[in-house]
């Protein structure tokens, strides 16, 4: 009888030590509260590109400060959804944290999978790694709902420009182009002039990621895939001339097969030097900067550009991220989106020259931040231009985005490949899409 | 009786495996396609009769997608099989190296379809691939192999003949080195050519080969999946989309699993009549007796 008592003594004991992963003894008051989630494990499942180097980079930092272990998991932006979507289904809380873009919010608001930050960010803020006050409205907005609520920390933001080779502009006295005319006009010398180089390069396959592009420039004619009611207006007049200027640069001035031209060949073809102009989301201007993948690092610059309407193209983006509903773990996780956003984590991104573009504008005013980008500084300056040019209005803020986007944007696909004229393409864009919402 | 009975045990894991890993899901998936499930949405999934199907039946994008795997499955089987043949033969003419070449032929069964997908996606670039730049060679400006709506689906059908040869090639082959030497000799004696060897007597004699090799690859062309999704994912546009690629969408794309279980139930349907069709023209299972 005795040894049994002993047994289950020693038993309890042994099930009082273990962690739970959530803040262990609140009455104790750890002298460094990032220790207290001090072995707990935290999944990540983040997408591939520059907001993710900074996390597997400096990593090691973050787990030595808190003792927290993060196991990271990168996929391409389709995979990450997928996941993260069984996952929910699930309830299983296999990731604790995710990337959130911001075509996805309102899908994932809707379906109560993201955890709101606000209560973490009133009564659990790390005082010095907090930064949500110092992230312009227009950033955070994309990832709150419709009472305001936010439900990812924006980790990044960005705004459409045309990205130019300086030298070809300067090599032919070819003035900077302001708006949509401009780049159809310099298209034109550029054609004439570098028969080698094509003057035009952007996303023009049928997927959704590319829908930002043509949606982005048909914007700066006044034109919209969905207006204000959710009404599809694929069909307007200036739907068509906003597509028939971009169709007629993607088949008259850019790769023969621009049509099923994702990002990724898109800026492949710029960095060795083949094209001339590219529109798409400014984060790509960081990557053209760059000696180490870029052979034109030095004859960059860009530009906001405007459409007849005087509207700016867009290609807004944001990237935030997110603390799953069905975490186990999400004081931690609340610890890690702090960190992530951290002044000292971005310093860290623009020492290593991974990115130039931040949502927080402390950033702008640090004496290293000046140091490093001394050589951008054509563009460091006019990001506040081009982040004041965002206009979310343009964009289909539905749960059903990602088909909304395709149906669009296969059609516009198609006319860029020459299948079908642009009138047919737009018409066929707004009975697919009116499918959709229906 | 006791022999009989530890028979029986035995199957009964490989029985286990086949009610959870094939049975099960099956009828799972019979069920969510009368369902409005959709991982997506809130609404809980509930019961809504054959609007699925109805659905599935009245959209132009499913009858093209499933005219173009038609056309697919066609010009794969058929294709791999010719091709297949001609080798098949000519390798057993070879005498010196003849299982270097053999080696040569079947590299393409070892190698994993996802890496032979992006390895063409790259050869076929129209800037920077090399058939392209082969091409330039010959004088023969750059095609637009994946994003040229009209030939995109072709792009991908000469990688599934590329993958689906060798083991056209395995099967033939082993027919032709099952046949007797003597029905070569006596046919080259009484002065036979070449050809008509071959109509005659290899042919005839590969019949059961020939059919075993086309039930497979068209089994295997009809799922092919990661080929057709890692070169163009069903684009330009839907110009590429085959009925997989189809289903994959509406499950993992749009998650309205409701309708991509109707689309799986009838591709499944649709398989298993053309498998049966096939079997039973060929009399594939039939013994040679009782098609006498």
């Amino acid at each position: 009888m005795k040894k049994i008592l002993s047994i289950m003594l020693a038993l309890l004991m042994l099930s009082g030590c273990s962690g739970s992963g959530e803040k262990k003894n609140d009455s104790e008051g750890s002298e460094n509260e990032r220790k207290a989630y001090e072995g707990t494990t935290l999944n990540v499942l983040l997408k591939t590109g520059y907001e993710t180097e900074a996390i597997t980079e400096f990593k090691d930092d973050f787990e030595e400060e808190t003792g927290i272990t993060l196991n990271v998991e990168i996929y391409d932006e389709p995979t990450l959804r997928n996941k993260f979507i069984l996952d929910c289904n699930s309830k299983q809380g296999n990731y604790d944290v995710v990337a959130t873009q911001f075509w996805y919010m309102p899908e994932y608001i809707q379906t109560g999978w993201l955890e709101p930050l606000d209560d973490y960010n009133t009564e659990k803020p790390d005082e010095e790694w907090n930064s949500l006050s110092h992230v312009p409205e227009s950033a955070l907005a994309m990832f709150r709902d419709a009472d305001g609520k936010l439900y990812s920390e924006c980790i990044s933001c960005t705004g459409g420009v045309l990205i130019y080779r300086k030298d070809l502009f300067e090599k032919h006295g070819i003035e900077i182009p302001k708006t949509t005319e401009d780049v159809l006009e310099a298209a034109e010398i550029l054609k004439e002039k570098e028969p080698d180089i094509y003057p035009f390069v952007a996303r023009g396959d049928s997927s959704s990621g590319s829908f930002g592009t043509s949606a982005g420039w048909a914007w700066a004619y006044g034109a919209r895939v969905l207006d204000e009611d959710g009404n599809v207006t694929c069909d307007t007049e200036e739907m068509y001339e906003g597509v028939k200027d971009f169709v007629t640069l993607m088949k008259e001035y850019a790769p023969s097969d621009s049509a099923a031209m994702g990002w990724d060949t898109m800026s492949e073809l710029f960095r060795q030097g083949k094209a001339a102009m590219n529109f798409d989301m400014n984060g790509f201007v960081s990557t053209y900067t760059s000696e180490d993948v870029s052979s034109v690092a030095d004859q960059i610059d860009c530009t906001v550009i405007t459409g007849p309407d005087g509207s700016p193209a867009q290609w807004m983006y944001g990237e935030g991220l997110g603390i799953s509903a069905f975490s186990k773990n999400k004081d931690a996780a609340w610890l890690f989106l702090q960190w992530r956003n951290s002044l000292e984590t971005i310093e860290k991104e623009t020492e290593a020259g991974i990115r130039y573009d931040f949502p927080d504008t402390r950033i702008y005013e640090t004496e290293s931040y000046k140091e490093k980008t001394e050589k951008i500084g054509f563009f460091t300056e006019k990001l506040p231009d081009i982040m004041e040019s965002i206009d979310s209005a343009y964009w289909p803020a539905t749960e059903k985005f990602d088909k909304v986007a395709e149906a669009y944007q296969q059609q516009i696909s198609l006319a860029i490949a020459g299948d079908q004229t642009v009138e047919e393409a737009l018409s066929n864009a707004q009975s697919a899409v009116e499918g959709v919402m229906k | 009786m006791r022999d009989k009975m530890f028979m029986r045990f035995m199957t009964i894991p490989a029985l286990l495996v086949f009610l959870l890993m094939g049975v099960y899901p099956t009828i799972q998936g019979l069920i969510n396609s009368f369902t409005s499930y959709n991982m997506t949405e809130t609404a809980e999934k509930k019961f809504i009769g054959v609007d699925n199907y109805i659905r599935m039946f009245t959209e132009m994008r499913f009858w093209q997608a499933l005219g173009r795997t038609l056309i697919f499955v066609m010009l794969s089987v058929g294709l791999s099989y010719m091709i297949g043949l001609v080798i098949a033969v000519l390798l057993n003419k070879i005498n010196a190296v003849r299982n270097v070449y053999r080696i040569i032929f079947l590299i393409p069964m070892i190698i994993a379809p996802t890496i032979t997908a992006l390895n063409f996606k790259f050869m076929y670039n129209y800037n920077m691939g090399i058939i392209n730049f082969f091409l330039n060679l010959a004088g023969i400006p750059n095609v637009d192999f994946l994003g040229d709506p009209s030939i995109a689906l072709f792009s991908t059908l000469a990688v599934d003949i590329w993958l689906g040869t060798p083991l056209a090639i395995l099967i033939l082959l082993a027919g032709i080195e099952s046949q007797s030497e003597a029905y070569y000799e006596a046919a080259k004696i009484d002065g036979a050519s070449e050809w008509q060897i071959f109509l005659e007597i290899t042919f005839p004699i590969l019949k059961k080969f020939s059919v075993i090799v086309i039930v497979l690859r068209t089994m295997d062309a009809l799922k092919v999946y990661e080929v057709i999704q890692l070169m163009t994912a069903g684009g330009p546009g839907t110009s590429s989309e085959t009925l997989n690629i189809y289903i994959s969408k509406a499950g993992f794309s749009w998650f309205e699993m409701g309708y991509a279980a109707a689309l799986g139930i009838f591709a499944l349907y649709f398989i298993m009549f053309i498998a049966r069709f096939i079997i039973n023209k060929t009399g594939l299972f039939q013994s040679e007796v009782s098609r006498v």
